[in-house]
């Protein structure tokens, strides 16, 4: 399995015990590798960003012309990259974890600690994609567009739904990864 | 009990869950979210969790964050921090203490395009750290620099934590960044001047490098204008009106894409690493802001910022003992908690505080000036122990360096970051005079 991961962890814990080891079964490969393409399909995404605003912001001094709907565009696209990203984050342990306190503790400890808060983790996720299906929903009853462009406000939120459902999933195998760790 | 003293209790319980290792994005969702149901109940949660997570995520003053991180990916990619380092070498590296002054140099530079602390403090090390051992130089006084060196990270614009600080209490990005400056550059100032004082005493620390003829250096030195020129177009731009905060970050990092791309380090697997590591790093950073988004939602029930008001505006305390207290507080926070989190949970609480006080300055005066003293807290606690996160991923980088002694070398460093705290402290308008002419 590939890693991109260099020495300085933004946000690990110091004194985490270097890179993990895989997640196991192939199940779990299979969704680290679909959380690592979701995030650079964000990516990607804010990429895209990048070229349309330096593309609007040339043609308004250049033109006269702004691309229409920039900011409405960014700030979709923005929030549907970020979703993408949360699930690779997840995976990878990209989440801060304050260890000062309990860096004494025996690694089986720490370990029973990380599986408890990672059941914690998958209601909160578990919680925003059911949510978030719903306020998909509401929108879709509304019909909410963007000002501008008449984007369909739903659209991004089932876009984003797909990753906050990803999230939701790949929480077991993470929690999975630290019972064995408590059991080893 | 009262709404805020049920209030207080839960931030306390979110304190200690964080202390024991839950993830602060989830301690700061679950403490809110049941505080919240409690006050107001479990359909008005779930109410708010229906839009407020990707209206959260969704912001354009927000996008400017990925934007910037992805801008600093690339720069790390482009191999500036080699350019940058060489340049400032070429013009002191043959002084006695040399190498390190210029690894500040780097570093700020470095800064000027990336917007976070550790990634700075890491891509200078990459490179300066083996020169500096190669050529001698005390593994105290080369990790101390570097760690101190990556803090010109976010104190120079673009600044990541400076973003979210503008954003949560809605101030002007591009004036933060301007009141930012000058302390920034006095931060530099103040590093050089440590690292004089430490070769003096010392001067085995950091021996002189051999010197190079002029033709070479003026070649070193000329190689960095594209660095130059973005920072000056970015910032320029902003502080001038030509573009949004947003676009200014667009703008930086398709040009620092173009410099990468130019010099020939830019494909495809290079660009899709900058990518994920981009990811990964907005991520964190947007899960804890979902996480401080129903926090606050729930602070905002139990009225614990008017009250804590109320109670200090009654004691009779001078507005700057407060204003003291609260810094204090910061210290000792920054000292064991993740930055970002210590922001997002205390300003909401200290905010309303802290702008409502008599201190003879304009409530936006004063929102800057506790942004730029908040910033210069948090620099202070990634360099000093127990979780000096610069400290850690230096030393993880050469392993002949002992953690203690890469601490003791972030000491000298130290006093300077409380020397300009205290500069600003007294002289606010060090900060105040550049946002304000904007």
């Amino acid at each position: 399995m590939r890693r991109h991961r260099r020495p300085p962890e933004p946000a690990a814990d110091p004194t985490s015990p270097g890179p993990s080891s895989a997640l196991g079964d192939p199940f779990a490969a299979g969704l680290e590798r679909l959380a690592r393409a979701f995030a650079l399909a964000g990516g990607l995404l804010l990429a895209g960003v990048v070229v349309m605003t330096v593309a609007s912001v040339l043609g308004r001094y250049i033109f006269g012309v702004p691309i229409p709907g920039d900011y409405e565009l960014t700030e979709l696209a923005c929030g549907i990259a970020v979703f993408a990203f949360f699930p690779h984050c997840h995976v990878t342990r990209g989440n801060v974890v304050v260890d000062f306190f309990t860096s004494r503790l025996s690694p089986r400890h720490r370990s029973a600690l990380d599986a408890l808060h990672g059941i914690a983790f998958t209601i909160m996720a578990g919680l925003v994609a059911w949510r978030l299906l719903v306020g998909a929903m509401r929108k879709l009853e509304d019909g909410e567009t963007t000002l501008f462009l008449g984007i369909p406000i739903h659209a991004a939120y089932f876009a984003a739904l797909i990753a906050a459902g990803l999230l939701a999933v790949v929480c077991v195998p993470v929690v999975h990864r630290h019972l064995r760790a408590v059991r080893r | 009990m009262t709404d805020t003293e049920f209030g207080a209790l839960l931030f306390g319980v979110c304190l200690l869950l964080i202390g024991l290792r839950m993830p602060v994005a989830v301690a700061m969702f679950v403490v809110g979210g049941v505080g919240f149901a409690s006050l107001a109940g479990w359909s008005a949660f779930l109410n708010l969790l229906n839009t407020a997570p990707f209206g959260r995520v969704s912001s354009y003053t927000l996008s400017v964050v990925p934007l910037f991180l992805l801008m600093g990916q690339l720069a790390t990619r482009a191999g500036l921090s080699r350019l940058l380092f060489d340049a400032a070498r070429a013009c002191v590296g043959h002084r006695r203490g040399g190498l390190a002054v210029a690894t500040i140099g780097g570093c700020a530079g470095f800064g000027a395009v990336c917007g976070s602390s550790l990634a700075t403090a890491a891509t200078m090390a990459s490179v300066a750290l083996p020169e500096m051992r190669r050529q001698g130089y005390s593994g105290a006084l080369a990790a101390g620099t570097l760690a101190a060196g990556g803090t010109l990270g976010i104190l120079f614009p673009p600044s990541i934590i400076l973003v979210i600080y503008a954003v949560i209490t809605e101030q002007s990005i591009g004036k933060l960044f301007l009141a930012a400056l000058v302390p920034g550059v006095i931060a530099m100032l103040g590093y050089v001047a440590a690292i004089t004082v430490c070769v003096r005493i010392n001067p085995g620390a950091g021996p002189a490098a051999p010197s190079l003829p002029f033709a070479e250096r003026l070649r070193s030195v000329g190689k960095v204008w594209p660095v130059v020129a973005i920072f000056v177009a970015v910032i320029g731009g902003i502080y001038l009106g030509v573009f949004t905060p947003t676009e200014a970050a667009a703008m930086g990092a398709a040009a620092i894409g173009l410099v990468a791309l130019v010099s020939g380090r830019l494909r495809w697997r290079t660009f899709s690493a900058s990518l994920l590591d981009t990811a990964r790093t907005t991520g964190m950073i947007f899960l804890i802001l979902i996480g401080a988004e129903i926090f606050n939602a729930f602070l905002a029930l139990t009225q614990i910022p008017t009250a804590l008001a109320e109670g200090l505006g009654a004691s009779g305390l001078a507005p700057i003992v407060i204003l003291l207290g609260i810094l204090l507080v910061y210290l000792v926070l920054g000292c064991v908690m993740d930055s970002l989190a210590m922001i997002l949970l205390t300003v909401p609480v200290f905010f309303p505080l802290v702008t409502g006080l008599d201190l003879g300055y304009t409530e936006e005066e004063i929102a800057i000036w506790f942004g730029v003293m908040a910033l210069i807290v948090v620099e202070i606690g990634l360099i000093t122990p127990p979780i000096g996160l610069n400290v850690y991923a230096i030393n993880a980088m050469d392993r002949s360096l002992r953690l203690g002694e890469s601490f003791r070398g972030t000491v000298p460093f130290l006093w300077s970051g409380f020397l300009l705290l205290a500069i600003l402290l007294m002289v606010p308008e060090v900060c105040l005079w550049l946002a304000e002419l904007a």
